[in-house]
């Protein structure tokens, strides 16, 4: 591991659905991994690849979405929008050279005790593995 | 809540608490009461008795002229249906309804009020209502409110139909009839008098002069035969809607000395009492069930053996008496009442032997009457049922020929006044859906189905009150004059009849709660969707939202100050305006699909029409709890949630994205 990696601080953006127990948890996820920004939003089905692309624009490092499990969205069909988006999202970041990687979607109950812990600490390992995002680094660049 | 840090160090945005707590109280009323489910027209009866409780006589008149635009004639000759199924029945005797409609109906004759401007017309269509008798009244009416064009054709020189040609003035004043008649007449009704459709102009002629739609409201004016021998073979015999008509057209002549009325209808009895007016010396009603099974209201029948008629129960013609031509008497049988037959009264036997003879030189049959369908022409297509009135759909009103409606009298054959105003809203309606090319068979009503739900309150502990009479012509002033018999309730009456009624059910449904708040807090609306559908029969949901986050926007101003200390341990200080998550719709991308319409689970969506063939859907965010559905369903995007629109959710991004 090189030095530049090792002062890496990723920034890591969470879009979290109201419902699914991230929303709850949410104080002690952020204090305890500050480079993690949550956004909370209703339901896992606003978000869309338009705001995942806008996400990497503004120099996201990473970005994970969190909805309810299969069959339990509160709004009935939510989380299946969410999961069509996450596909179209990945194929796209995949052309923009970003790694598929950088963006998961959970689609879970978070309420039991840290089980959002250990996800978020898998994920953002996985960051600090693969460094700052190529699109992040254009910017610093520039 | 919010980790207020990251997001707000950058730039001062507003902060929203999603609530989905329930903070909507309703005051809910499952079924309608069952004089409103009674009554034809739909009248909301126990509201405007409510509103005569708290003395706002004109709220109540307001309230009544919704389902009824002639409410001074109705108080005054409905068989008020609603009063036999009153529950206060169970108690002592129902609640005068009737009385008290009139009594708000008389109250505003008599203070001076602001005519009526006419209604702006919206559509070119025009209609033409063949008959002015109350079906036709109240569907001009209707039509008129809705912006069409609305001509009522008049065969007689006077307005009115039976209401003017059929009953006497001492029970219907001819200037309550016309007042009524002009305020319809006001919002831009024309009513052509003395003009027969079919002789005059025909209904080809109308159809070139741009009339779309036809509603045959001719009434039932010609009377039906006795079938007894000798009925054509002697002179005196006067058809009992011709006697009234003449009379009522002004000839007051004496038809004769002794007069016997067959039947027993309101018609009979009015003709009974139009000739003891008239000042023949002898009156008598002959009726072949007995007193009970008298189709003419109770206390017509009480005023009229008041008077002097005489009635003679369980009895029918045999046969005609006459002398030189002319007719000297009636020859009666005795009858009893044996077993019911399929109209559930009881049917009548005659008993062999006990026949007897009245002598009198005039006879009024009153028994039925049918329509009269000289004004069509002979080789018309409609289809007719075997007593001559017209067969339509019994929902929609609508006949066999396109275009053409039938309704009242000419339709049910002879019925009440307040029938005939349901089915003058009936055909308004389905004349409007009939020009707007909607399915007409959409209209899910069906009234018996209606009828079924009246709700039953469970009377306990009621106290018995006497109910209040309203009083009454003497007869020596009755006798030789046509004045009205029944006199009018003076305030106080009115106002302790009033108190009788039991409120069956929790809500009178005045609905002036929702016009007396200013704050636009109390909220009225349709649980169910198929309420709506059905009609003038709705429930009611009055929603109060007592949460001050769900006052209109702008009254709705919670400022919070948050305060923490930055890593300088410097004191920091935040003003927010809280802001409740609610969804709104942006008009312009919005189609009117109607599916956020079906999924809002707290009826907060309404779609409201914009311009023709356009509709739009509404939130009313006071009802709004934000959680979403909408948004989600919304397939064009025109909805969305506030603070979770793009530009705020790039807000939070960049903000927590550029932080250090």
């Amino acid at each position: 591991m090189s030095e530049e990696k090792k002062d890496f601080k990723p920034k890591v953006v969470a879009f979290a659905c109201h419902w699914c127990g991230v929303g709850k948890n949410e104080i002690n996820a952020v204090e305890d991994f500050p480079d993690f920004k949550l956004i909370k939003l209703m339901c896992s089905g606003r978000i869309n690849s338009a705001l995942i692309l806008k996400a990497f624009e503004k120099g996201a490092d990473g970005i994970i979405a969190f909805g309810c499990p299969e069959g339990k969205c509160h709004y009935n069909f939510g989380n299946r929008n969410a999961a069509e988006e996450y596909k179209i999202a990945q194929s796209l970041i995949h052309l923009l050279g970003i790694e598929p990687k950088r963006l998961r979607l959970e689609l879970d109950f978070f309420s039991e005790d840290g089980k959002l812990d250990s996800v978020i600490k898998e994920f953002v390992g996985g960051i600090r593995k693969i460094g700052p995002s190529p699109l992040r680094l254009i910017n610093e660049n520039k | 809540m919010y980790r207020l840090e990251t997001t707000l160090k950058k730039e001062k945005i507003k902060l929203f608490f999603p609530r989905l707590s329930s903070d909507v109280h309703t005051i809910s009323r499952l079924e309608p009461s069952s004089c409103r489910v009674a009554c034809p027209a739909g009248i909301q009866v126990k509201a405007y008795i409510g509103l005569i409780v708290a003395g706002k006589f004109q709220e109540a008149l307001d309230l009544i002229k919704k389902d009824n635009p002639l409410p001074g004639i109705c108080g005054r000759v409905c068989t008020h249906p609603c009063e036999s199924e009153c529950n206060r029945r169970k108690v002592d005797e129902s609640v005068a309804i009737c009385a008290l409609k009139r009594f708000v109906a008389d109250w505003e004759l008599k203070k001076s009020v602001k005519r009526a401007e006419p209604i702006a017309r919206i559509s070119d269509e025009k209609i033409a209502i063949v008959g002015s008798g109350p079906a036709g009244l109240t569907c001009a009416n209707d039509l008129i409110r809705l912006g069409y064009g609305v001509t009522v054709f008049e065969k007689l020189p006077f307005a009115g139909g039976m209401l003017t040609a059929g009953i006497p003035s001492y029970r219907l004043p001819r200037e309550i009839i016309n007042k009524e008649i002009e305020n319809i007449t006001d919002l831009g009704v024309e009513i052509r008098l003395g003009v027969k459709v079919g002789k005059d102009v025909g209904f080809d002629e109308l159809m070139e002069q741009g009339f779309k739609a036809f509603f045959i409201a001719v009434g039932a004016h010609q009377g039906l035969k006795l079938n007894v021998p000798g009925e054509n073979d002697y002179q005196g015999f006067i058809d009992c809607v011709d006697f009234l008509r003449n009379v009522n057209s002004g000839d007051h002549k004496k038809p004769g000395r002794k007069v016997i009325v067959i039947g027993g209808g309101n018609s009979a009895i009015d003709a009974s009492r139009t000739a003891l007016r008239l000042g023949c010396d002898e009156v008598f009603v002959v009726y072949r069930r007995s007193r009970k099974e008298m189709p003419a209201n109770v206390s017509e029948i009480e005023e009229a053996e008041k008077e002097g008629v005489k009635i003679h129960y369980l009895a029918a013609p045999v046969k005609i008496l006459g002398k030189k031509g002319k007719v000297a008497g009636m020859e009666c049988i005795k009858m009893r009442l044996g077993e019911p037959d399929e109209s559930g009264r009881r049917k009548p036997v005659p008993l062999e032997g006990s026949e007897f003879v009245i002598e009198a030189d005039v006879i009024i049959p009153s028994i039925s009457q049918k329509p009269d369908l000289s004004f069509l022409p002979k080789d018309h297509e409609f289809k007719l049922s075997k007593w001559d009135t017209f067969e339509v759909d019994p929902v929609t009103f609508a006949t066999n020929i396109q275009g053409f409606f039938a309704g009242g009298d000419a339709m049910s054959g002879p019925n009440t006044v307040v029938d005939a105003i349901a089915h003058g809203h009936f055909v308004a309606r389905s004349i409007n859906r009939y020009l707007k090319h909607k399915d007409l068979k959409k209209i899910t009503h069906s009234s018996s189905e209606v009828r079924e739900w009246g709700f039953r309150l469970e009377i306990e502990g009621e106290k018995p009150i006497e109910r209040n009479h309203f009083p009454k012509l003497s007869i020596e002033k009755r006798l030789n004059s046509f004045e009205e018999v029944d006199l009018c309730f003076t305030e106080e009456q009115a106002i302790a009849e009033a108190k009788r009624c039991l409120r069956c059910g929790p809500c009178v449904e005045c609905q002036e709660c929702v016009a007396g708040c200013s704050k636009r807090l109390v909220m009225l609306s349709f649980p169910h969707k198929e309420a709506q559908e059905i009609g003038r029969v709705p429930e009611f949901i009055l929603r109060v939202p007592t949460d001050p986050m769900k006052l209109p926007r702008d009254k709705r101003s919670e400022e919070v100050v948050i305060s923490w200390r930055d890593e300088e341990e410097k004191e920091n200080q935040l003003t927010l305006a809280l802001e409740p998550i609610t969804c709104f719709v942006d008009k312009d991308m919005c189609r009117g699909c109607g599916k956020c319409e079906k999924v809002c689970e707290y009826k907060a969506i309404t779609l409201k029409p914009v311009k023709e063939g356009l509709v739009v859907s509404e939130i009313d965010e006071s009802i709004c709890k934000g959680c979403g559905t909408c948004v989600a369903i919304c397939t064009t995007g025109a909805i969305k949630a506030r603070h979770f629109t793009d530009k705020r959710i790039e807000q939070m991004l960049e903000s927590c994205l550029n932080q250090e």
